[in-house]
């Protein structure tokens, strides 16, 4: 009855602004209610062509407005504007040095040093803040601030299956971490965003990689870049069922749809989309463009999919240096297993007196039986008793004599020493046509056991038209479709809608990153059922921008740190004109009549305490950090897997990346589940993050540190000990009040070590690693302003 | 210049914010206020970020949950649902298919015996003694069925209503509607086993895209019952609180400079709660304060059910000290999984669980807790009434039996059955979904008004727009309400 109602009220479109509220079929939606009709041929309206996010860009001709005095850039005029229709105005600039952090933490997401900031502070050049924008956007840092941003939106993490198990890791995969480095670099070169999504789309089709007698950077580099495809679950290494193969299908096209077009593309998985104008066939077109790589008549696991990181020419070269390395492994194991295998026999002849007599021999030999070999009786014999008979690797290694051991210390070294003589070529998780393109048929109510009429590749409609249909853009290679390179020049045409979507949807996230929220809230959905743009021109305008400049990401951020917008203070210290306060008329700071509060990103929390305490590492890309953990879910530093005693203090982006379970601190603060694309984090204010803050070990760890650093640099006087430490955290000097809260503190805390027979000098250091604790719980430290 | 101490801008800063877990004096300024007394829940509240208690749509049966959630899929034919057929044509192929394209097998009998027990006559199996001896007490659904025969989709669907990870569970809808009583707690607690998580894992306590306030918390049943509740090393007497006076000196200034940030506000009443909850976690959590009788009541005597006793009894506690919504996860990797060796498995986590499951029921009745307590006893699905390779049972989502206590059910009541061998659901079927809206009932939820706007969509836990949710009258000791 429901479906019904739905039905009937979704018919109802609205032109330009559709109400449609309504949702139907989320992701996995389970659908009880009976079967829905299924639309066909339904055309596209005019109408839909003409919503707001389906037309081609346009540059609306800067309005002229009377007071310019604060009019940095267009973009202040187009929000300008908008404030001046209610009669707000923009708030003053930023203090300097509350706008330096902002500037720091929006571009590389660390906080400046108490140097930089003096620096900036005397710069009186009158292009001083550009200056610092120019060297915050060349620093390497840049690209791994911008990255994360990407690798949220696409749902990056160093595994390819579910996460469901706290210690267990399903479906590891090596060297996931190259599609992240790619991501890094891009940004950190300013790649166009049009060729970052052709290479992450289609990379496999622009470098002669399978034919190359050895592979260049770039080619690698592209070749990791399809990586972008391998973001969902997928469990097909474990789980061979079709159902796992189209969940991890489906799972991906709702991952490109979001990501790249700003649309929810699921709902048109079943049946014809009830909010958006794309059909049940164009999304079985969609999926035929990734099909040719993700053929489930010709599934490849993760494991298969693996191409090594080298040429296939350097790959048998590499085999066959290996080669009689691992043929002396295979010796060594066998010894080792001589040695061992005694003694298990042993072992398991004492423990299968629990066995009554007449059953032992038989249930030994059940046992030694390989299980698909095992009689009915065998079977059972092992169910009864195989938990009690299981002997550890501990108790064979405690039941050798000490020669045995002696001789097996020696064989496992050996072994050790051949491993480490094999030469490896290391991994590219990429994605890549596996065949020629299979039949891709529009699959019935979206299940798979139901397939219905064949679908030829083609792109959604509403965006398309004649010159930019599939024949037009398909240029087959020989030993692939070509289907994908033409999804993505689709994406980027001159001047068509399909390309202004790609444009907008990056815009709004661009802005959304350095001002907090999108000019379209749902950054997620630019599509109907999304919000409505505050700022559509502007959006538009920026967007036309980003295209004219090659699709460069960096003079748009640059663009847009320049504005007035951008540099206003977050506090309003003037009320507006007749004594109105802004705060009364625009509540929720929607037409930006100044800048917005924000919490920082876990990583960025985590990422500031290093730079505080002076420890941070800041070695770029490479193999992710090691975590290890706790059957409960905590997860902290795998001390010893650790390549250098300071990886520990790597920026967050580096870690192992999981799912669900991220190092605990970083799940406290609001690191999302990456399990599908993530446009915009929750921000939390929990009372766990204060527990965590105050007393997880690594937080007290970086106050040892942060305290240790500010004693060597300050010297002994309280004085400079706090200045410094207000500097460092919070990148100002600490106000009156505050230097005697902090000098209070430091007294009291000095006494109860004194008083506990500590020295007063090491009483001192201690009372500062109060003071560093303190000041990095508080509010300011987690807050951009 | 300071719009704080303005009682004016206080009280619509009150209004307007989220307090975190708000503090006792607060609540008791809203009360003064009149605020408190005016709290009910609108129809789509999204927004609010406080756990003041709350009315409902209507007046709760129930003001709290506990969730005995038993994952892997115990096997309702061995349990709760007696099925004569099955053991008279054990061995016949009757034509049900395995899961997942494994080759067909016979009906396989269920190896356990069954008796009625209580006045009503309730069979159960021989397994689960402690349960069946509380057959008057028990609302048995024998018809339940499920939308995913596996282990990470099931769950998902039955606590969050539809198979996907982010979404909000039950327990934390339940808080962000109602809020809880005690303001020294949150208002959803999970009790996981220390040994590890299940399939699934934390996505089964997430808050999804509700405020991270309504989250699961997790107390741990050995040791500081939260995650960093003390420094991993040992401070001074009285060093925490002088840094604590500090941090709320600085926090304060910060938060007067932006009066309308109302999570700077949570902020700083986060750290006096980190204090009190300090004192309260583990006082509320503090085992030896039970009799020897009680303990010996729950199993903690007995190495087998020490675990689960722990947990049944911890979650007694929890309820106790006003907490909305426990849920139990039992041990890892899914143990009532019984693909294989049914026979001895089963009955080894029978033996861990069901004595601690009875007592926590028989517990909360003779502390008059029951009636405003809902306890659920239930797993993601049921299992099949075939054999798999002989002495397991596969997975079955047509049919499986969840046991509901207190709370307004109703008691010595069966409901529904399956069919002949107990393969599917036939007669007065529950959906999962079905059970929730149940369950939001009785708390005084009309789960179809129960909503939050994400993405621009009213969403909500049974999702009635996509499915044919609703709510089982036939269940309940009273009337059903709109």
């Amino acid at each position: 009855m429901f479906v019904v109602c739905l039905l009937k009220a979704w018919k109802i479109r609205h032109p330009g602004w559709p109400v449609a509220a309504l949702a139907v079929c989320l992701a996995g939606g389970v659908v009880v209610a009976s079967e829905q009709p299924v639309k066909k041929g339904q055309q596209i309206q005019q109408e839909d062509r003409e919503f707001w996010a389906f037309r081609r860009l346009s540059r609306a001709p800067l309005p002229e407005l009377s007071h310019p005095d604060r009019l940095r850039t267009p973009i202040d005029v187009f929000v300008l504007q908008e404030l001046a229709l209610r009669e707000l105005s923009f708030s003053s600039d930023a203090e300097p040095a509350r706008l330096m952090r902002r500037l720091q933490f929006d571009l590389i997401g660390l906080p400046p040093s108490p140097a930089e900031v003096d620096a900036y502070l005397a710069d009186s050049r009158p292009d001083a803040y550009e200056r610092l924008v120019d060297r915050l956007l060349a620093s390497p840092h840049f690209g791994e601030r911008w990255g994360r941003h990407w690798l949220d939106v696409v749902g990056y993490s160093d595994i390819v299956s579910y996460d469901g198990d706290t210690t267990g890791i399903f479906g590891f995969i090596q060297d996931r971490w190259r599609y992240r480095d790619y991501v890094i670099d891009a940004f950190n070169s300013d790649k166009s965003y049009a060729r970052f999504l052709a290479e992450q789309i289609a990379g496999d089709e622009l470098v002669e990689w399978r034919t190359a007698a050895q592979y260049t950077p770039e080619m690698v580099n592209t070749l990791a870049a399809t990586g972008f495809w391998r973001n969902a679950e997928d469990r097909s290494e474990s789980a061979k069922e079709p159902v796992y193969k189209w969940t991890f299908l489906h799972d991906t096209m709702e991952t490109f749809g979001t990501s790249v077009l700003g649309l929810t593309l699921r709902c048109a998985r079943c049946h014809d989309h009830k909010q958006e104008p794309i059909q049940q066939q164009e999304y079985y077109q969609l999926l035929s463009l990734i099909t040719p790589a993700f053929n489930v008549e010709d599934w490849k696991d993760p494991k298969q999919r693996a191409t090594p990181a080298v040429s296939a020419a350097k790959k048998v070269q590499i085999d066959s240096a290996n080669a009689s390395t691992e043929e002396r492994l295979m010796e060594l194991k066998v010894q080792r297993a001589a040695v061992t295998d005694a003694r298990k026999e042993q072992l398991l002849d004492l423990k299968l007196v629990i066995v009554p007599e007449s059953l032992r021999a038989d249930t030994k030999a059940a046992l030694a039986e390989a299980v698909e070999k095992r009689t009915a009786v065998q079977r059972e014999l092992v169910l009864e008793y195989a938990d009690e008979l299981v002997i550890s690797g501990k108790e064979i290694q405690n039941g050798l004599t000490e020669q045995e051991q002696a001789k097996l210390a020696e064989i496992n070294d050996d072994i050790a020493a051949h491993e480490q003589r094999l030469e490896t070529h290391g991994w590219i998780q990429a994605a890549y046509d596996v065949g020629p393109p299979p039949v891709t048929r529009l699959l019935q109510r979206g299940e798979f056991k139901n397939p219905g009429p064949e679908v030829q590749p083609g792109f959604v409609g509403v965006l398309s038209s004649k010159q930019t249909a599939f024949g037009q853009l398909v240029k087959p290679l020989p030993a692939s479709s070509g289907r994908r390179s033409a999804l993505a020049r689709w994406l980027t045409f001159r001047d068509t809608p399909a390309s202004a979507l790609t444009a907008r949807v990056v815009t709004n996230r661009v802005w959304q990153h350095l001002t907090g929220v999108g000019i379209v809230q749902t950054s997620e959905n630019l599509g109907m059922s999304g919000g409505k743009p505050t700022f559509p021109e502007l959006l538009d305008w920026l967007a036309a921008e980003l295209v004219e400049r090659d699709w460069r990401v960096k003079p748009l951020v640059k663009n847009i740190v320049r504005s007035s917008v951008y540099r206003q203070a977050s506090r309003r210290e003037v009320p507006l004109a007749g004594g109105r306060k802004a705060q009364e008329v625009d509540p929720d700071n929607q037409w930006l009549w100044k800048s917005r509060l924000r919490r920082l990103e876990s990583e960025v929390i985590r990422d500031s305490m290093l730079v505080a305490s002076g420890r941070f590492d800041p070695s770029l890309g490479g193999k992710p950090v090691p975590l290890k953990y706790a059957r409960d879910g905590v997860a902290s530093f795998n001390m010893d897997r650790l390549p250098t005693p300071s990886a520990k203090w790597r920026r967050s982006i580096y870690l192992f990346q999981r799912r669900v379970y991220h190092l605990t601190i970083l799940g406290v603060f609001d690191q999302p589940v990456l399990a599908g694309s993530v446009c915009r984090r929750n921000v939390s204010a929990v009372t766990l993050q204060s527990l965590s803050m105050l007393n997880d070990e690594l937080v007290l760890e970086q106050a040892d540190l942060f305290s240790d650093r500010v004693a060597r640099a300050a010297g002994p006087s309280p004085a400079r000990r706090i200045d410094l430490v207000f500097r460092i955290a919070l990148a100002r000097p600490p106000a009156a009040e505050e230097i005697q809260w902090s000098t209070e503190l430091l007294e009291q805390q000095t006494q109860r070590y004194h008083g506990q027979g500590m020295p007063a000098d090491d009483a001192a250091g201690r009372a500062l690693m109060h003071l560093c604790r303190a000041v990095l719980n508080s509010s300011e430290f987690l807050y951009v302003e | 210049m300071d719009t704080n101490r303005n009682p004016v801008s206080r009280r619509g800063f009150l209004q307007r914010s989220g307090l975190g877990f708000g503090s006792l004096a607060l609540a008791s300024l809203l009360e003064q206020e009149g605020l408190l007394a005016a709290a009910r829940m609108p129809d789509d509240a999204s927004g609010r970020i406080d756990l003041l208690p709350r009315r409902g749509h209507f007046p709760a049966q129930a003001k709290n949950v506990i969730m005995l959630f038993q994952s892997g899929g115990p096997s309702q034919i061995d349990l709760f649902d007696p099925k004569p057929e099955l053991t008279r044509r054990h061995g016949a192929d009757v034509g049900i298919d395995s899961l997942q394209g494994r080759p067909r097998e016979p009906l396989m009998a269920s190896p356990f015996k069954f008796r009625q027990h209580g006045e009503a006559g309730i069979e159960f199996s021989e397994l689960v003694p402690h349960l069946a001896a509380l057959a008057d007490d028990l609302c048995v659904v024998r018809s339940m069925y499920t939308f995913d025969p596996c282990h990470a989709g099931a769950p998902l669907i039955f606590l969050t209503g539809k198979l996907a990870f982010g979404r909000p569970t039950l327990g934390t809808w339940i808080g962000y509607a109602l809020g809880t009583e005690n303001q020294n707690l949150p208002s959803y607690v999970v009790l996981p086993d220390m040994e590890g998580h299940n399939t699934a894992g934390a996505a089964l306590w997430d808050n999804g895209w509700l405020p991270a306030l309504y989250g699961g918390t997790e107390f741990r049943p050995q040791g500081s019952p939260v995650l960093n509740l003390h420094p991993g090393r040992k401070l001074p007497a009285g060093a925490d609180r002088d840094d604590l006076r500090l941090i709320a000196r600085m926090n304060r200034q910060y938060a007067d400079r932006y009066p309308h940030a109302s999570d700077l506000e949570t902020r700083i009443r986060n750290y006096e709660l980190a204090a009190r909850m300090q004192l309260a976690a583990e006082k509320e959590l503090d085992l030896s304060q039970e009799t020897a009788e009680t303990r010996r009541l729950y199993g903690l005597d007995q190495p087998a059910t020490a675990e689960y006793g722990t947990q049944c009894l911890m979650a007694r506690r929890l309820v106790e000290a006003g907490v909305r919504f426990v849920q139990i996860m039992n041990k890892p990797h899914n143990p009532w999984d019984h693909h294989s060796n049914l026979r001895k498995r089963l009955r080894a986590d029978c033996t861990a669980t069901d004595q601690p499951s009875g007592a926590l029921i028989a517990d909360l009745k003779r502390r008059g807790l029951l009636d405003q307590t809902l306890v659920v006893w239930v797993g993601e699905f049921g299992r099949l009434p075939t054999s798999q390779e002989g002495t397991g049972r596969d997975h079955n989502m047509h049919a499986f039996t969840a046991l509901l206590a207190g709370g307004g059910f109703k008691r010595g009541h069966v409901h529904g059955a399956t069919d002949e061998f107990g393969h599917r659901a036939s007669i007065d079927r529950v959906s999962v979904l079905d059970l929730l809206a149940t369950m939001l009932h009785q708390v005084g939820l009309d789960h179809t008004r129960l909503t939050y706007k994400h993405n621009n969509l009213a969403e909500s836990l049974t999702d009635v727009r996509t499915t044919d949710t609703s709510i089982v009258g036939e269940l309940l000791q009273g009337p059903v309400r709109v």
